[in-house]
């Protein structure tokens, strides 16, 4: 098997969930994309350092560093450019109205609780309830302890939970 | 507090239903076998926390070196330049120093410098015959016959005064079972070698000593540093005339006062050395036979030991002092160290912002 044959098959394995983890992160397609292909390229090319090892929580810690590069970036243009407003008042940008407008009442409403998460949980929530890594590789992957890891879904899960418009609509499922 | 498996599938519903980019894939692996584009140079962050500490680092030591150098006092204004023209004259006179001090009795010549007050460069000036001061003392322990203490104190004064000297301190004791009594004579320093000979003559000597003390170039220093300090003082004098705000006035007089102090300092010190190296000094005992050993005065200047033990009480003192002087510069450079570190802290914490 040739490389390019070889980098299309973790591609196509590992592309669309990457791809849709840094869509949650950064809230935005354009930025997302930039994001993983950046991501894929320097795994890419250090692919040799984590031979036999679990490739995927090292992918993921590569994607969140370039994910909060772009956060961190995005944070220095909005602070100096508006005064420094968070991120949490940040709409999510990107889809065209025909897209929003198919978007599920329920889809949209989990898209504003956690587009209206701090990032440091937000990235966890994402990392751990959609990517599907344990704790611990969240941990590995945000370069924090576990218990930290804990403890910020535990405090992201009661954040949602206070969010009114996701609670209705929870209930509303339940019924 | 909203259960996780619930969480897990409104995530995957919600990112499920964003489509993949077209063709996201293909330009992936086109960009991963593509050559490299040129490298940009990297951001250098540690530019960010390096740049203001060196420029900190700059401002302190601007601050210390002009602390250090402190010739040029910016409160006078209008009279600066030329008061630090003035102050300079000091520092060079000072540091023509000892130095000078030849064969006892020969004149040696002092090289002396001056500075120009207008161009503040050094100007040699003529070289003055330096005469050799020596300090003489000496003491003199005399046992005389029984019946004589009162006429040899007579004839020791006699002595003293026919060689222009005089009695500087007399303590007798004649009213004791053996009479007995110090005299310290004080005859010009020429004829001090007369004196002592003429001393041992009068009784059976049952102790001398004699000693010598070259001051010549500390003399010489005490002169040369009188000299420049005159000079600025003529210089601030000049200064005062033509100053006209009262600031100008009010600094340029306390630097007169300032400088008066230290010639008048610098006077009585040269006076004291003039004293002392002119007229030798002879403490001569007397006693007659029995009498308890006499209490001999203590030398004006100090030897061995004791003169060892009070120049490191005097070096400890000025030790304590200089370190109290400069305690300001320190406690300066310990607020601006203090201060790059704060910074260096912050910018470093800056540039490692970190998201998650």
């Amino acid at each position: 098997m040739s490389r390019g044959d070889e980098l299309e098959r973790w591609l196509t394995e590992a592309y669309a969930t990457a791809y849709r983890t840094a869509w949650l992160i950064l809230r935005n397609r354009a930025d997302a994309e930039e994001a993983v292909q950046e991501a894929f390229l320097r795994a890419w090319r250090f692919r040799h350092s984590v031979e036999g090892a679990d490739a995927r929580p090292w992918l993921y810690r590569v994607l969140v560093n370039t994910c909060c590069s772009r956060l961190r970036r995005e944070v220095t243009v909005r602070s100096r450019s508006s005064g420094g407003d968070g991120l949490d008042a940040m709409p999510w940008s990107g889809d065209g109205p025909d897209l929003a407008a198919q978007r599920s009442e329920l889809a949209s409403a989990v898209a504003a609780a956690v587009g209206g998460l701090p990032d440091h949980l937000r990235i966890p929530v994402v990392l751990r309830y959609y990517s599907g890594l344990s704790e611990r590789e969240v941990a590995s992957a945000i370069s924090r302890r576990p218990g930290t890891v804990k403890s910020r879904l535990h405090e992201a899960r009661r954040r949602l939970a206070a969010n009114p418009a996701l609670a209705a609509l929870a209930m509303e499922a339940e019924l | 507090m909203i259960d996780e498996f619930r969480l897990t599938e409104l995530l995957t519903e919600l990112a499920d239903a964003e489509p993949i980019p077209d063709g996201a894939i293909e330009r992936v692996v086109a960009a991963a076998f593509e050559p490299p584009p040129p490298r940009r140079p990297r951001r250098q962050r540690w530019l960010v926390v390096v740049m203001p500490v060196a420029l900190l680092l700059i401002i302190a030591a601007a601050v210390v070196v002009n602390l250090g150098g402190s010739s040029s006092p910016s409160r006078f204004s209008g009279v600066g330049g030329a008061l630090g023209r003035a102050g300079g004259a000091t520092g060079a006179g000072a540091s023509a120093g000892p130095g000078n001090s030849g064969a006892a009795g020969v004149p040696v010549p002092a090289a002396a410098a001056s500075v120009d007050a207008t161009s503040g460069t050094p100007v040699p000036v003529a070289i003055a015959p330096v005469q050799t001061r020596v300090i003489k003392t000496g003491s003199v322990e005399l046992e005389v016959p029984r019946g004589r203490f009162g006429q040899t104190v007579t004839s020791l004064t006699s002595l003293a005064t026919g060689l222009g000297g005089y009695i500087s301190e007399s303590k007798t004791f004649e009213t004791a079972s053996v009479p007995n009594g110090t005299i310290t004579l004080r005859v010009p320093a020429s004829s001090f070698e007369a004196l002592l000979g003429q001393v041992r003559a009068k009784g059976k000597v049952k102790s001398a000593t004699s000693g010598g003390q070259d001051v010549t170039g500390q003399y010489t220093d005490l002169q040369a540093r009188l000299t420049a300090l005159s000079a600025e003082r003529d210089q601030l004098l000049t200064i005062l005339r033509s100053a006209r705000s009262v600031p100008d006035i009010l600094s340029v007089q306390d630097r007169v006062t300032g400088v008066q102090s230290q010639i008048e300092q610098l006077q009585g010190q040269l006076k004291v050395l003039d004293d002392q190296s002119s007229f030798g000094t002879l403490a001569v005992s007397v006693a007659e036979p029995g009498a308890p050993p006499p209490v001999t005065p203590v030398p004006t200047h100090r030897r061995g030991m004791k003169k060892a033990w009070h120049e490191a009480v005097d070096g400890f003192v000025g030790g304590a002092e200089a370190v109290l002087a400069h305690s300001g510069a320190v406690l300066l450079v310990l607020v601006f160290v203090a201060a790059i570190a704060v910074a260096i802290r912050f910018l470093w914490s800056w540039s490692r912002h970190r998201i998650v």
